[in-house]
């Protein structure tokens, strides 16, 4: 699910429209998604925002199976912070610092994956770490460690 | 048995997560019932014959039936608090 490919750090976007297009257009131009992927995920997020409301922001962006080629989980750091709608409500504005693309197409058994990431999540100590991870393998190398 | 339905869009399985979370916890609290998750597309289908909703979407509806917050069962905080509220409306 996870590789260096998919890894995507030190990006920087004005918002989380901005950061959709840009990854929605490296995923298709790599033949991970259809091109429609770009719009459903757009599209999705305004309607359900994926904004974790844990003290480390991170969104999960996610549409339906339909767009996806090749599952994988597309992991965006970012130089600063991007702000997404709150999960749930969809009220609140969450700051993240992460986003991981969920591009996955038999969710139903995804359960536990899923749950571990957000897990994860909500780990002080693994989020810490991958905030000061500079280079991808670092970054790999932390997630697959707590997964 | 009372039933407990959990909503979102399909894609992912956040709902079944959710679900899964819910199942657990009222296992060990000894409370039986029957906790599902559907389509927010047949929600209104589903909600008629439900106990409590569990919400995970933005939703702004006034239902017959309780609503309690779900996300807090995704991520674990506040999930104590939203469990009691819950448990309230089963027993």
């Amino acid at each position: 699910m996870f590789c260096l490919e998919n890894i995507y750090l030190d990006l920087s976007f004005e918002s989380w429209q901005e950061l959709f297009c840009y990854v929605g257009k490296e995923l298709f131009e790599r033949g991970i998604v259809k091109e429609s992927y770009t719009s459903a995920i757009i599209e999705r997020e305004n309607l359900y925002p994926t904004g974790l409301p844990i003290p480390n922001g991170v969104a999960i962006p996610h549409t339906d199976p339909e767009h996806v080629i090749k599952p994988c989980i597309v992991v965006c750091k970012f130089h600063d912070f991007i702000n997404f709608k709150e999960m749930g409500m969809g009220e609140n504005d969450i700051q993240c610092k992460f986003a991981f693309f969920l591009v996955v197409n038999r969710g139903e058994e995804q359960v536990e994956l899923l749950q571990n990431l957000i897990s994860m999540f909500t780990k002080d100590e693994a989020m810490e770490n991958m905030i000061k991870c500079e280079s991808k393998e670092l970054l790999l190398e932390e997630i697959l460690k707590n997964i | 048995m009372k039933r407990v339905i959990v909503a979102c869009g399909s894609g992912v399985a956040t709902s079944q997560a959710v679900t899964s979370k819910i199942q657990k916890l009222l296992k060990e609290k000894r409370i039986k019932a029957q906790v599902e998750a559907v389509d927010i597309k047949s929600l209104s289908t589903h909600i008629k014959n439900c106990d409590v909703y569990v919400s995970i979407t933005p939703d702004r509806n006034k239902y017959d039936v309780p609503v309690i917050n779900g996300i807090p069962f995704l991520t674990g905080i506040g999930m104590e608090k939203e469990l009691e509220k819950l448990i309230s409306y089963l027993v």
